[in-house]
C-alpha cells in the first residue's frame, strides 16, 4: 500500500477526499515551482519561442547579447558591493552577537530591542535622508555610499540570527577560556567563530541575499550606469514600449541562479536559524 | 561569570562601538532628519526649505488619496498574509504525516523564498501579460474566462496580481516554519490523544493547532512587515497603478519623494508608516524579546 494511500485513511477522508488532497498538492507544488523554472528555462529559448508552450528552440544568445550590452560591468559591480557589504556587516555582528549572548550589561534590553526593531522597520522611510546625507557629503554614484547603506541595513537581522545560533555553543569552552586569561576579542575569534562557523557562513549567505537583490537604495543612490547594480540594470531592459526579452530573461536568470546555489546547500541550516525565533516557546 | 568585565566595562562597549558608530550615521541620524523633513516643504527642485509645522500631516489626513493608500495597503495586508498562511499550514500539516519524498518537497517550496523580487517582479509581469501570459491562456482553456483579460489595468486585478506574488513568496516561510514548530510537538500528547481514541483531525485540531498558536502569530507579524514594508515588488510589477489602485503606503512615500519631488509630504507619510510599524513592533518585541532576554539572563 503506497503512503499516500495510508494518507486518506488516517485523516478519515476516504479514496476520493484523498485524491482531492493530492491533486490540490501538486497543483500548488506545481504553481510555487513554475515561476521559477520559467525564469531558467526561458532563458535558454529565443525571444521568438520564448512565450509559445510547446515551440522550443535552444540558444545561448540571449546571454551572449545581453553580456555585449555591458551587464557583465554589473555583475561585477553586484558581486564586490554584496562581497564587501556582507564581509564588514558579519565581522561586525559576530562580535555585537557575542556580546549579547555572553555578556551582562545595563542597555542590554535597549539594544537588543533595536536590533528586533530593525526587522520591523520600513526601510524606505530612510531613502530620502540618506539621499540627502550622500548628496551634501558628495557620495552619491559612488559605491562606498552603498557599502554603508548595505552593512547598516543587514546588521540588525545578522545579529538576531547569530544571537541565535551562539545559543547552541556551550558557555563553559569561553568561561574556561577567560579563566585562562583571554580576552573577550580573544575569545570570539579563536574559540566561538570556529565552532560557530557553519551559523556564520549561513548569516553571510542570508545577508548576500538581501544586498544581491536590493533595489530601493540602489536606485536612489546610483544614477550613472557605470556603477549600477545588477537589479537596476535588469529593469532598464524594460522600455517604455519594448521590451528586450532576451536581455531580460538572461538578466533574471543571473540574478536568480546565485541565490538558489547559495540557498540550496545551505537550505536546513537556514530554515533553522531563521524558524528558530518564531517557533521557540 | 565575568570578572573580567567587571574590571573592564569598556571591554563590552568595544565589541559594539563600530556596530553603533554605523547604526547612528546610517540609521538613526537619517531617520531623525526624516522626522524633522516631515515638518518642512523641502523639494529637491529648491535649495531651501521653510518650515511648516503640521501641514503635511494636516494634507495627509484630510486627502483622500491619502486613505485611498492606506487601504490598498490594509486589503494587500490582510489577504495575503491570510491566503499564506492558510496554504502554508495545509502543506505543513500534509508534510508533517511523513509522506514519502518530503524533503524533495520542501526544498521544491522553499526555493521561493529566496527568489530575488525583482525576479519576481519580471516574471510576474509575464505570467499575468495580456497578449501572452501564462494565466490567460489557462483561464481562457479552461473556460473560466471568455477572453484574455488585461490584468495589469483593471483595478481590482491588478491588486489580485499583487496579493498572488506576496502570498506566492511567503508560502514556503510559512510552511516550514510551521513544519519546525510541529516537529516540536512531543510524541507522549499524540500517544496519549490516540489511546483517547482521538482521530487524526482531532488530534490536529486539539493538539498540533493550539501548539502552532505561538508561531502563528509571530509569523503573521512578520508576513505584515513584509508586505507593508515592501517597495520593490509593488513599483516594478504594476508602477502602483493603474490609478492608484496598487499605490500602498511604501510606494506612495516614493512616489511624493521622488517623482512629484516633495521631500516634506513624502516624509511625513513615512513618518506615519513609522508610527503604524512601531505598533506592531513593539507586539512582535513583547512576544520575541522577552522569550530570547528570559534565556540570557539566566
Amino acid at each position: 500500500m503506497s503512503p499516500a494511500f495510508r494518507l486518506g485513511q488516517r485523516l478519515g477522508v476516504g479514496l476520493l477526499g484523498e485524491l482531492a488532497i493530492v491533486l490540490g498538492t501538486l497543483l500548488i507544488l506545481f504553481v510555487l515551482v513554475y515561476p521559477t523554472a520559467w525564469v531558467i528555462v526561458a532563458s535558454f529559448k529565443t525571444p521568438e519561442t520564448m512565450f509559445a508552450a510547446g515551440r522550443w528552440q535552444f540558444t545561448l544568445q540571449n546571454y551572449v547579447q545581453l553580456l555585449e550590452t555591458g551587464f557583465w560591468r554589473n555583475i561585477v559591480n553586484s558581486m564586490l558591493l554584496c562581497l564587501v557589504s556582507v564581509a564588514i556587516s558579519t565581522v561586525l555582528a559576530v562580535n555585537a552577537a557575542y556580546a549579547f549572548s555572553r555578556l551582562r550589561f545595563r542597555a542590554k534590553r535597549t539594544l537588543f530591542a533595536s536590533v528586533l526593531f530593525g526587522q520591523t522597520f520600513p526601510w524606505i522611510v530612510l531613502v530620502t535622508p540618506i539621499f540627502i546625507l550622500c548628496a551634501r557629503v558628495g557620495l552619491l554614484n559612488n559605491p562606498l555610499s552603498m557599502v554603508f547603506v548595505y552593512v547598516a541595513v543587514t546588521l540588525p537581522f545578522s545579529i538576531y540570527l547569530l544571537v541565535g545560533y551562539l545559543r547552541a555553543v556551550p558557555r563553559s569552552l569561553d568561561e574556561a577560556a577567560i579563566i585562562d586569561g583571554a580576552t573577550h576579542l580573544q575569545i570570539v575569534w579563536k574559540i566561538v567563530l570556529p565552532i560557530m562557523l557553519p551559523g556564520i557562513v549561513a548569516t553571510a549567505t542570508y545577508a548576500f541575499l538581501l544586498c544581491w537583490s536590493e533595489y530601493l537604495f540602489a536606485l536612489a543612490l546610483l544614477t550613472q550606469d557605470e556603477v549600477k547594480t545588477m537589479p537596476l540594470a535588469l529593469y532598464a531592459y524594460f522600455g517604455e514600449n519594448v521590451t528586450e526579452w532576451g536581455n531580460v530573461m538572461a538578466a533574471s536568470a543571473l540574478t536568480t541562479l546565485p541565490t538558489l546555489l547559495l540557498f540550496l546547500p545551505l537550505q536546513s541550516r537556514m530554515v533553522s536559524g531563521l524558524s528558530a525565533g518564531s517557533v521557540k516557546q | 561569570m565575568n570578572a573580567f568585565l567587571r574590571a573592564h566595562p569598556w571591554a563590552t562597549l568595544s565589541l559594539f562601538v563600530p556596530t553603533i558608530m554605523l547604526a547612528l550615521v546610517m540609521l538613526v541620524l537619517p531617520f531623525m532628519n526624516g522626522v524633522l523633513l516631515a515638518f518642512t516643504d523641502a523639494s529637491p527642485k529648491s535649495r531651501g526649505f521653510a518650515w511648516v509645522g503640521l501641514e503635511n500631516f494636516a494634507y495627509i489626513f484630510e486627502d483622500r488619496d491619502f486613505w485611498e493608500v492606506a487601504r490598498n495597503s490594509l486589503t494587500i495586508i490582510v489577504s495575503s498574509t491570510l491566503i499564506a498562511m492558510l496554504l502554508g499550514l495545509a502543506l505543513a500539516l500534509l508534510f508533517n504525516e511523513g509522506l514519502r519524498g518530503t524533503r524533495l518537497f520542501r526544498t521544491l517550496v522553499f526555493q521561493g523564498w529566496v527568489v530575488p523580487w525583482i525576479a519576481i517582479a519580471v516574471l510576474w509581469g509575464w505570467l499575468f501579460n495580456f497578449d501572452y501570459g501564462i494565466v490567460n491562456h489557462v483561464l481562457v482553456l479552461t473556460g473560466v474566462f471568455d477572453r484574455s483579460a488585461n490584468w495589469l489595468a483593471d483595478g481590482v486585478l491588478a491588486k489580485i496580481v499583487i496579493i498572488s506574488g506576496f502570498v506566492w513568496r511567503i508560502i514556503p516561510f510559512m510552511m516550514i516554519t510551521i513544519l519546525a514548530a510541529l516537529q516540536g510537538v512531543s510524541t507522549e500528547l499524540i500517544e496519549a490523544a490516540k489511546i483517547d481514541g482521538a482521530s487524526r483531525w482531532q488530534q490536529i485540531r486539539f493538539v498540533y493547532l493550539p501548539h502552532l498558536k505561538p508561531a502563528i502569530i509571530v509569523m503573521i507579524l512578520m508576513s505584515t512587515f513584509w508586505t507593508f514594508n515592501n517597495f520593490v515588488y509593488v513599483w516594478l510589477t504594476t508602477g502602483a497603478g493603474p490609478g492608484l489602485y496598487t499605490n500602498v503606503m511604501a510606494t506612495e512615500v516614493y512616489i511624493q519623494g521622488f517623482i512629484n519631488g516633495r521631500f516634506g509630504y513624502s516624509a511625513a507619510t513615512g513618518v506615519v508608516m513609522a508610527a503604524i510599524m512601531t505598533v506592531f513592533g513593539l507586539i512582535y518585541l513583547r512576544i520575541i524579546a522577552e522569550r530570547e532576554l528570559s534565556e540570557e539572563q539566566s
